[in-house]
């Protein structure tokens, strides 16, 4: 069994607006192992980005703050951190890559620059070792011309070349997790299908553990081992990617999983889970997920159901006879 | 047989790229480099590719909301790259289109209703009483309600825009509804409601969909019959089952297997294909597909490929089938 590297415990996160306090995340538990790939599904709105930030220390502040819960890397707490501290673990031991390979890259600095601007932070190099080292980097993410390359600025390359930079750059200082945010949502599928390809193939090699925060339940299917589904910013549902698959346990999950269109079968008619996302913070009591739910139950409309189980974990009252 | 409803014959569009200071044209861009296909009444035709495949231009210039540089497009016969403005506005009350951002169709500063009248403003349908009246009976079709006519776009979610920008495209009861990516911008379980509902309006109607997307299974769900597009060119077109079942060009099996699948158990043997898609102004010789072809042949990268009809109907733009 491997350790646990990365502990997130209860998180609370939320947005003081004029409109007061939005709890965009609302005490959320999950925890990652060394070197494995944890996804994290939700649709938008249900808090799954606000997560990442939150572990990252890199919520706009304000409006948004962490108002309960720990995040514990390697025992540590690091939700509320000094900045100081922040800076040393950020790019080192966690790194972070985003959506939008266009917009994550400086124009105006050359790859080169951008890719050993960490390395040169956190570790004090001699340049010719930086350039071997950046060179090294362009290879290990599959980038052909390296040298080249380190020349070159953002705009001369492809979406896809660009997210490879990313992940060479959040790669740069061997980090022990690396969130990846919806990292091929702005990728067509045969290059999303490289990356993908490229970030199972450096879990394996360097054991760098990755949670992959994405809306694409294929994506998770093809890459990751264990899950965590979120909805209206709390956990309905965990476990190993099988099982959730396979036996989803809460209808949420069921529903997600049958409302995408087979590319192998043509089906009559789409599942649909009727009605939309709630706004955080409009359902006061109950399940979040009664107003949706098919198989809704007098009790789910006024007490709220905990995250019950033990290796697949779900939060409804389906699965709970005690209550 | 009957007359297909609309017949595009080798459709094309340059874009000329100018350079120096006489604005001498050095380049052309080749978005969308003799397209042909026809649409069946009642059908629906899909339309696949990856991003600068040339699938929203094509869509567009069946509206004429772009001009084609070459090619013919009939729409019940007619050809209407060549009839007179008048006339055009006419053909545009029988084809419209639903686009892909819910947020950027839809005027933030008019009422959902307005949005939805003016079309039939514009085509001079009804008086003032029966136009409302159809705005209400519209917004009760696309799963919204009544009294929604007097709210603004911003006051509603992704879903609910698509339906009132679907809502805007059956006002002036079409034929033919092109729809660009309409589901992209929507989340999973918003996505399935708006896919129903476009089937419901079909069967409905009668109506005649060109739905471009990129998301292939999407795609399958909802076409009898599919186009896979690359660099400007149709690769292959047929009907989806025998697409999706059976892919014969090697573009179509590398896109379909990259396909991420729901599902862990499945794990599909992926072909990667390697590098980018060529620039549309610096399209490779021969076949286009020929640099990151796993099969490629010496010919093909000499002799461009032409559209062949297979022994099952379907057809296919590619060597390995001469």
């Amino acid at each position: 069994m491997s350790e646990t590297i990365l502990e997130v415990k209860g998180l609370k996160t939320s947005f003081f607006t004029d409109d007061g306090e939005v709890p965009a995340v609302d005490g959320i538990n999950f925890s990652v192992n060394e070197g494995e790939i944890l996804g994290i599904v939700g649709e938008s709105g249900c808090g799954k980005s606000v997560t990442s930030l939150s572990i990252m220390g890199l919520l706009p502040s304000p409006p948004g703050k962490i108002v309960g819960g720990q995040i514990l890397y390697k025992g540590e707490d690091i939700s509320h951190a000094k900045e100081s501290r922040m800076r040393k673990l950020r790019g080192n031991d966690i790194a972070m890559i985003f959506q939008e390979p266009m917009t994550s890259l400086n124009p105006v600095f050359t790859i080169g620059e951008q890719l050993t601007e960490a390395i040169r932070l956190h570790n004090h190099l001699p340049k010719k070792e930086l350039e071997s080292r950046a060179e090294e980097l362009l290879k290990m993410v599959g980038l052909p011309r390296a040298r080249e390359l380190l020349k070159e600025y953002p705009h001369e390359l492809s979406g896809g070349m660009r997210q490879r930079v990313m992940i060479a750059i959040a790669m740069s200082c061997d980090p022990k997790v690396l969130i990846a945010d919806e990292p091929t949502t702005a990728l067509d599928v045969t290059i999303q299908a490289q990356i993908l390809d490229l970030m199972a193939k450096l879990n394996r090699e360097t054991h760098t553990a990755i949670i992959l925060i994405t809306h694409d339940l294929g994506v998770v299917a093809q890459v990751c081992k264990r899950v965590v589904v979120m909805y209206a910013g709390k956990v309905v549902e965990e476990g190993d990617v099988r099982d959730i698959f396979n036996h989803p346990s809460h209808p949420y999950t069921e529903g997600l999983i049958r409302s995408i269109p087979d590319l192998y079968s043509k089906k009559e008619k789409l599942y649909t889970i009727k009605g939309s996302v709630p706004k955080p913070g409009s359902i006061k009591q109950g399940c979040l997920f009664a107003p949706r739910c098919d198989y809704v139950m007098d009790k789910c409309w006024t007490n709220a159901p905990e995250l019950v189980g033990d290796s697949h974990k779900s939060r409804c009252f389906l699965h709970q006879e005690q209550a | 047989m009957s007359e297909p409803l609309l017949k595009v014959e080798n459709l094309k569009k340059y874009y000329p790229i100018k350079g120096g200071i006489f604005g001498k044209v050095s380049e052309t861009v080749r978005a969308v480099d003799g397209v042909s296909f026809t649409v069946n009444e009642g059908e629906t035709l899909g339309i696949v590719g990856e991003s600068g495949c040339g699938k929203s231009t094509t869509g567009r210039m069946i509206m004429r909301l772009i001009e084609p540089t070459e090619g013919s497009i009939q729409f019940e016969g007619k050809d209407i790259l060549n009839i007179s403005k008048s006339e055009m506005r006419k053909v545009r009350k029988d084809v419209q289109m639903i686009f892909q951002d819910p947020y950027a169709s839809l005027n933030p500063r008019q009422t959902v209703g307005s949005i939805i009248e003016e079309p039939m403003i514009v085509h001079g349908l009804g008086d003032r009483k029966e136009r409302r009246e159809r705005v209400e009976e519209l917004l009760e079709l696309v799963g919204l309600s009544a009294y929604h006519a007097k709210r603004y776009p911003h006051q509603f979610s992704g879903g609910q825009r698509q339906r009132i920008g679907i809502a805007r495209a059956l006002a002036v009861r079409p034929k033919l509804i092109i729809a660009d990516e309409p589901v992209s911008a929507l989340d999973v379980s918003v996505q399935s409601q708006v896919l129903n509902l476009l089937q419901d309006l079909q069967k409905k109607f009668n109506l005649t969909y060109i739905f471009i997307a990129h998301d292939l299974s999407v795609v399958r769900h909802i076409s009898n019959r599919v186009g896979v597009m690359y660099l400007g060119k149709i690769v292959e077109i047929s009907d989806s089952e025998s697409l999706y079942d059976n892919p014969k060009h090697p573009y179509t099996k590398a896109l379909l297997s990259a396909v991420p699948i729901p599902d862990p158990d499945k794990t599909a043997d992926r072909i990667i294909l390697s590098g980018d898609v060529p620039s549309p102004a610096h399209p490779p010789a021969g076949c286009a597909f020929h640099d990151r072809c796993p099969v490629a042949m010496d010919i093909c990268s000499k002799e461009k490929p032409v559209m062949k009809e297979m022994e099952d109907g379907r057809l296919v733009s590619c060597h390995l089938y001469d």
